[in-house]
């Protein structure tokens, strides 16, 4: 029996087979240089030691897809300004050297994928963080966390989303890449959040967006003019691929008053939560809906009455990650829902917040009542506390069943379209791929109404087996590989394309040359822009997508009809 | 390439919670990254204006850069398992030695998975000792006088007990026995003398250990694993020999090495030790509660209290494993095994005792109980890295300045030892120099630097304080 | 060039008298007055493209207007031998979408025509102050007008485009833009603003001013009209007075449409002149409303609530009610379906109905800062005796109170050369005051582009903004002239 499956004679071999590129590779002395005189040679190395720990695995199914070929950067350099930011990415450009942002690490575009040769700055020391309680906007340098945000913003009695993503997930990074969170029923998309900027170009210009262009004030966003905001963010994200947003103000949201009061840390770990002291003003409530029909019309419905602060459905399988000591513990329980359990377990989980007074709040309860007499829904039981939404997103728990995740699908359209596609997603995974994740018996992922039921979002994860799909693993079980990148990448673009409900997670699951055709083309005008503002591809190479790299890395990888999709796509 | 060549057959995977670190190869590759190895529960995290009260690594929160905190090692290891980086790099050993020990990042990543993120540290330092590359310089000339001399400051062995000679009764045979840390014994003997006197006033007789040496916290801290388990096993034989049913010590570093690092190094659990370990802290709190004692004497103080990391988080019993890891269910391990979390810690003794004396007014610091931060006392930091300790000191006294503290009390001679050199410092104009190297660090962090008035007074040790007021 | 468009689109589609081409030249604008050499009336997006290909290739500058009505100089040619096309004729109002609550539009669509077919089912277009009846609404919203209805964190009021851009290309934004959409089997409603792909499409359009492209279609969010409302009212001698009563009911999410204006509005709105004697100087209007689901009365109920109880407490010295004093009789009923409708289309548009036209300064700042706004805006309009009682003041809360749009008035009469001259000043004057003052301006009209973007802050803005149109538009045809175009 040997101690653990990797043996180093065995990982040597099989890395040295599958890298294409030097592990390690060196900078010119002259850029190392030049970024040391513009930060200080205590924040810049190029020691390997350093290197790597820069080097990840990638977010779940990257690591596997990308047959975990994370590369150490070349250099890492900690600027502390935006002025300093641009330089090194002018010096980056003076000696053709790619690079990349890096606020929190908490994802794949946190890693040199592909490149051995990638400058990595790491923006972990922009802390700045201000608010204007009475204008309710704070501004935020790139550094800064959700989880200390809420705290911060709780402070001035005003409050944020916390992402899905987490709270290790960084504000501006988020905001400007994904920003969904069940609170977005009120607090709206992530690009409206935003408002000014501060980004440094790829060519290494610091340019402005939003009031930032005529003061120094960030109260506002949008202009002078078109906004330019709108280079850098649209459904997909470039990732990085774009230059780097150094600073921005954002909106903050009213809140209770006295709120750090009303919503209190406690417990010990890993019990940890926000402790509700005044359910008068704030509850989150769980109410158990008779049929899948009932409980999305009954969101519609309650959507349209602007009632809530969040209405959204979550896995089956969340709540059994919330209430198991560890994985076995999970497995032990989660074994024994069948599909017919799922099938009839509908639960809506909403929040209700008394923003004006308890009286409202009183009023929303009312008509919450009076919708789910209509609908047949009933309250259980729900714990006065938030584990999840507000402070603490702990996303990290989703690693915790199999130590692998992704989340394959995020689609924001309406609620009807997020409804099919859930349901179509968790059928087909039920019927022809469960074999290859976690299964999840047909659960229909989750989902949320978005402003005012305007709009919803779906997001549908994934929970691979950690070792059937690392290369590196003697587990390594490359049938499964396949056909679970088969459905990752194939099916749930198939599907998407199909319902019509788009997918932000198409950057680096699917590619965009192979969504691009299917959405007005728009692949051409990525093309277009990274070719007028990055024509070198020295932002994040190779995000968004670069297909020729993607090709090449990914022999195995990239599945031929995905081939054929890249090789036609049209070009900008 | 066709991946089924390299495909190998695959055999069971041992996984056993030793001191290998071919055992956290799981570590290594499954970290996602989340931080909060870097700042601790998020729940508790405070705003963004407070930020360098929200770190939960010491080193990382000295080094700012990655491959100072947890998750940047994870990607070390797996680079030093896979034969990308060389065991023999420079860099690594001055690297891996920063690392406190203090358990903020295991307890934090076991909020939500299941890694073990401590073990992999010291499993790291061991590794390199084993390669003949650690400790570092410093480190080897402590542990030779450790050895030689049975206690840190290279005294004589015979004068770890001379505080007792007077004002103490001292059992020739007792069912407790008083370990007394080097720290107490030579250093501070007023907190050795104070345990005696918490005893002496309840009638509790006590006994000390003739011969006794150091507990080998500073080797074990090192990775000297061999050294380590030999003070291990003279130790408990000794203690059992005794034949002694509870051990108290006011040290928590003692407490921690017998209750906890003894059997981990031994393969054992803390219940099979043949003795009950226990903290003057958890002790003397019982003899509050069973009224053995009485707090009369007034303090009128606000106080905070520091978790020592040995007592508070790190201080669950140990419980071996070993068993398979199996890669086709998930990875689930088999048989199925306890997590130490940290819940269980002793955070509310030490906090009742405070509360139990008139006066004082108990507030806690941002960061307090399984999310305490190291004080930088912890490990070998202190010996080959003194400006790294003397850093993260400062800030944790300007935390616990920022809350309005008067008086800092610990449970751990060693941490009383840097908070006071720390406050002296402060007294000469210390404070703006720690926030200037904190400036230096993290652009735009104010209000947690905007605090430059002094109203620290003193530090005090528990066990000393509770003996002043009885 | 007539004969090859009218190939494209038809015969009669292409204007060229001059006399029919006046109401292309001018507006209620400052910009300086200039003909088209013919005004191309398209029917849909295949004319737009089309006549887009043909007018790239002779590289022919060409302005798009969609209003029957125009304030701001957008549709004047900055440049000679310019073409106008004219969207106004596309005007079909296409779906309905009652479950999410969209409606799909041509640009054409103006207020009127738009509100009168949702009323018919019960809903509302988001409106920003009495519109004019003939405005295109989504050019309105193209434009940021702010809606009088600030009770939302308000993702975008357009979600998807269908958009021809200035190269001569068809695209869609938002989640529209799946190929199949609309067909059967497809569940997309196009409610996505975002994208598609890593471009934030609707951003750069929002503001452009038809320089980057030309809207076809937009999907735009509707409300529910709702089944009861009460309007309060805050009437106060101080703008100052009102400040901290307006940012609580943004924060206390207080009403539906919220807004202030000063007595010179007011009167405006309401009838006249002749109303300012009565009027107070300045008032908040809020309207309270209960939707037509759930349980209406109560929903006014916890408003009017917080209103009677908190805030007259906390505000004593404010005369808070349901009637304004000063006003006309019956107004407090009759400002709610006011305030859902355009202006009346038979009667004087409100703010020309002092002096047949108004100039309007508009930016954004912060609610505290207001008064010192106002401050400057007066000392500068004394400069030249511009009488004070004249400026029209209005105040629209954003979201919540998060920030305002400030809009300043003033009425002048365009055929009288001297006041002309003088409303060109105070608007220099102010747009530079304001700007050091810290004022932002979003909506870049007459005499703000060459103030912004000149500014060192902006360059690099410009310089990016530029090699984007560039992209859209590398042939420079569209409204050239126009913003740092």
């Amino acid at each position: 029996m040997t101690t653990h499956y990797i043996l180093e004679t065995e990982v040597k071999e099989k890395l040295s087979q599958m890298r294409r590129n030097p592990y390690w590779q060196e900078a010119p002395d002259g850029a190392f240089k030049e970024m040391e005189e513009v930060v200080g040679s205590r924040w810049i190395t190029k020691e390997k030691v350093a290197r790597q720990a820069y080097c990840g695995r990638g977010y779940g199914f990257e690591q596997y897809s990308y047959l975990g070929l994370s590369y150490p950067p070349c250099i890492i350099v900690l600027p502390a300004s935006t002025e300093e930011v641009a330089k090194i990415v002018k010096i980056c450009n003076k000696y053709n050297l790619p690079y990349l942002p890096m606020s929190s690490g908490w994802m794949i575009t946190a890693f040199p994928r592909h490149r051995p040769d990638m400058v990595l700055i790491d923006l972990q020391r922009m802390w700045e963080w201000k608010i204007d309680r009475e204008n309710m906007v704070a501004t935020l340098g790139a550094g800064v966390r959700y989880g200390h945000h809420c705290q911060g913003c709780m402070e001035y009695d005003l409050w944020f989303i916390n992402t899905g993503g987490g709270s290790a997930s960084c504000v501006i990074a988020n905001t400007i890449n994904y920003g969904v969170s069940p609170l977005n029923y009120r607090m709206g998309n992530a690009e409206r959040r935003a408002l000014s900027l501060e980004w440094v170009t790829p060519e290494g210009e610091i340019a402005y967006s939003g009031s930032w262009t005529q003061g120094e004030e960030g109260f506002w966003g949008d202009g002078p003019g078109p906004n330019l905001m709108g280079m850098l963010r649209g459904l997909d994200s470039w990732n990085g691929g774009m230059g780097i947003v150094t600073r921005m103000s954002l909106k903050v949201f009213p809140f209770l008053e006295n709120a750090t009061k009303v919503l209190v840390p406690e417990g010990i770990t890993p019990d940890t939560h926000l402790s509700f002291k005044d359910t008068d003003r704030i509850r989150w409530i769980n109410f158990q809906l008779p049929d899948r029909k009932s409980m999305e019309e009954c969101i519609i419905e309650a959507s349209h009455t602007q009632i809530g602060a969040a209405w959204t459905k979550v896995p089956v399988f969340w709540r059994y990650i919330a209430i198991a000591k560890d994985k076995e513990d999970f497995w032990e329980k989660w074994s024994g829902v069948n599909k017919e359990d799922i099938d009839n377990f509908h639960l809506l989980r909403t929040l209700f917040v008394g923003y004006t007074s308890k009286k409202q709040m009183e009023y929303e309860l009312k008509v919450c009542e009076d919708i789910m007499k209509k609908y047949g829904g009933k309250e259980r039981r729900t714990r006065p506390s938030d584990e999840s939404w507000i402070k603490n997103a702990d996303a990290n728990g989703m690693y915790m069943m199999t130590n692998s995740y992704i989340s394959t699908l995020g689609g924001q359209e309406s609620l009807r379209c997020v409804f099919e596609t859930g349901k179509r997603l968790g059928d087909l995974l039920s019927r022809h791929y469960e074999e290859c994740f976690l299964p999840q018996k047909g659960d229909v992922g989750w989902w949320q109404s978005n402003d005012f039921g305007h709009s919803a979002y779906l997001e549908f994860m994934l929970y691979q087996n950690a070792d059937y799909w690392d290369p590196i693993s003697p587990f390594f079980n490359p049938e499964i590989h396949e056909k679970g990148l088969k459905w990752a990448m194939e099916v749930v673009s198939d599907v998407s394309n199909d319902t019509g409900a788009c997918n932000f997670f198409g950057a680096f699951h699917h590619g965009l040359l192979y969504k691009g055709p299917n959405w007005s083309n728009f692949q051409v005008w990525v093309d277009r822009f990274k070719n007028e503002f990055d024509p070198d591809r020295l932002s994040n190479p190779p995000a968004p997508y670069d297909p020729e790299e993607m090709i090449e890395s990914l022999p195995h990888g990239m599945l031929t009809k995905i081939r054929s999709y890249i090789r036609r796509a049209k070009r900008g | 390439m066709e991946m089924d060549k390299i495909r190998a057959k695959p055999e069971p995977v041992i996984f056993k919670l030793d001191l290998d670190l071919r055992n956290y190869h799981w570590e290594a590759k499954t970290c996602c990254n989340c931080a909060m190895c870097k700042y601790g529960d998020w729940t508790y995290v405070p705003s963004p204006e407070e930020y360098d009260f929200s770190w939960i690594c010491p080193e990382w929160e000295w080094g700012v850069m990655d491959h100072y905190g947890t998750a940047g090692r994870t990607k070390i290891v797996g680079g030093l398992l896979a034969g990308d980086l060389a065991v023999d790099d420079p860099v690594l050993k001055e690297m891996v030695y920063r690392c406190h020990l203090c358990g903020g990042c295991d307890v934090s990543c076991k909020r939500n998975l299941d890694l073990e993120m401590l073990m992999m540290h010291e499993a790291l330092m061991v590794h390199l000792v084993n390669a003949g590359m650690g400790p570092m310089p410093r480190h080897k000339i402590l542990a030779e006088r450790i050895n030689r001399t049975g206690n840190y400051f290279g005294k004589e062995a015979k004068e770890r007990m001379a505080w007792a000679k007077e004002g103490v009764k001292v059992a020739e045979k007792a069912g407790l026995l008083y370990f007394v840390g080097c720290y107490a014994a030579y250093k501070y003997p007023t907190i050795a003398k104070s345990v005696a006197k918490i005893l002496n006033v309840a009638n509790v007789p006590f006994m000390l250990m003739e011969g006794q040496g150091c507990c080998g916290y500073k080797l074990f801290t090192v990775g000297l694993l061999e050294d380590v388990t030999t003070a291990a096993k003279h130790t408990i034989r000794k203690i059992n020999e005794l034949g002694v049913k509870q051990v108290v010590t006011e040290c928590a570093d003692c407490y921690r090495m017998l209750k906890v690092e003894y059997p981990k190094v031994l393969n054992m659990a803390t219940k099979d030790l043949g003795f009950e370990v226990l903290h003057i802290a958890e002790y003397a709190n019982q003899l509050i509660k069973e009224g053995k004692i009485k707090v009369e004497k007034e303090f009128d103080e606000k106080v905070t209290y520091h978790d020592p990391c040995g007592l508070g988080r790190l201080s669950e019993p140990w419980i071996p494993w070993e068993g398979l890891r199996d890669a086709e269910d998930w990875g689930k391990l088999k048989p199925r095994r306890e997590f130490r979390r940290g819940a269980n810690g002793c955070y509310e003794p030490p906090r009742d005792i405070l509360r139990s004396i008139p006066g004082i007014d108990l507030i806690e610091m941002r960061r307090h109980h399984f999310n305490a931060i190291c004080s930088g006392s912890c490990g070998g930091v202190r010996e080959a890295f003194p400006e790294q300790q003397a850093f993260l000191t400062d800030v944790r006294l300007r935390e616990a300045n920022y809350v309005g503290a008067e008086t800092i009390v610990t449970a751990n001679p060693r941490t009383l030892e840097v908070f006071e050199e720390s406050l002296a410092r402060m007294k000469i104009g210390g404070i703006r120099n720690s926030i200037r190297e904190v400036k230096e660090r993290f652009i735009g962090v104010e209000k947690s630097l905007g605090v430059i008035s002094l109203n620290v007074k003193r530090v005090r040790d528990l066990a000393s304080l509770l003996a002043s007021a009885i | 060039m007539k004969q090859a468009i009218e190939k494209i689109i038809g015969n009669g589609k292409v204007i060229d008298r001059k006399e029919e081409l006046e109401k292309f030249s001018s507006d209620y604008s400052l910009v300086i007055s200039k003909k088209p050499d013919m005004a191309i009336k398209v029917h849909d997006a295949d004319d737009v493209l089309n006549v887009m290909l043909r007018l790239n290739e002779d590289g022919i500058v060409v302005y798009p207007s969609s209003s029957k009505v125009h304030f701001y100089g957008g549709t004047i040619p900055r440049r000679e031998k310019a073409v106008v096309m004219d969207l106004s004729g596309m005007d079909r109002i296409h779906e309905i979408d009652e479950v999410n609550h969209w409606v799909h539009i041509e640009p054409g669509v103006t207020w009127g025509q738009l509100q009168r077919v949702l009323e018919t089912k019960g809903f509302r277009c988001v409106m920003p102050l009495l519109p004019h009846p003939n405005r295109s609404v989504l050019m309105d919203y193209l434009e940021r007008e702010q809606p009088t209805l600030c009770k939302f964190e308000y993702s975008e009021m357009i979600a998807s485009m269908w958009v021809v851009w200035g190269i001569g290309e068809k695209f869609t934004t938002g989640s529209a833009s799946i190929n199949t959409f609309g067909q059967k089997g497809c569940f997309a409603d196009g409610v996505n603003p975002q994208g598609p792909g890593t471009i934030d499409f609707w951003r750069l359009l929002q503001g452009s001013q038809g320089t980057f492209g030309i809207v076809t279609k937009g999907i735009c969010k509707i409300e529910f009209i709702p089944s009861i409302s009460k309007t309060i009212f805050f009437p106060a001698d101080t703008l100052g007075q009102l400040l901290s009563p307006l940012y609580e009911m943004g924060r206390k999410y207080i009403g539906f449409e919220r807004f202030l204006v000063n007595k010179a509005s007011l009167s405006a709105i309401l009838g006249g002149t002749h109303l300012r004697a009565s009027l107070p100087n300045w008032v908040i209007i809020n309207v309270l409303s209960g939707l037509p689901i759930g349980r209406p009365e109560e929903m006014v109920g916890y408003q009017l609530d917080y209103i009677q109880n908190e805030l007259r407490n906390r505000f004593p010295q404010l005369t808070i009610g349901e009637k304004l004093k000063g006003a006309p009789n019956g107004i407090e009923e009759k400002l709610p379906e006011m305030l859902r409708k355009p202006w009346p289309d038979e009667r004087m548009y409100w703010k020309h109905g002092n002096k047949s036209n108004c100039h309007e300064v508009i930016f954004i700042t912060t609610l505290n800062r207001t008064p010192e706004f106002v401050e400057a805006f007066k000392e500068i309009a004394s400069e030249f005796d511009y009488p004070k009682e004249d400026i029209g003041i209005y105040i629209q809360p954003i979201e919540d109170m998060r920030a305002c749009q400030m809009t300043f008035m003033l009425p002048y009469n365009p055929n009288d050369d001297q006041e002309l001259g003088i409303i060109r000043e105070i608007n220099k004057k102010s747009i530079r005051k304001f700007i050091n003052k810290g004022g932002y301006f979003n909506r870049i009209y007459e005499g703000v582009g060459e103030v912004v973007y000149s500014l060192p802050r902006v360059q690099s803005y410009v310089n990016y903004i530029r090699r984007v149109k560039g992209l859209f538009d590398p042939n420079w045809i569209l409204s050239p002239g126009k913003l740092c175009f």
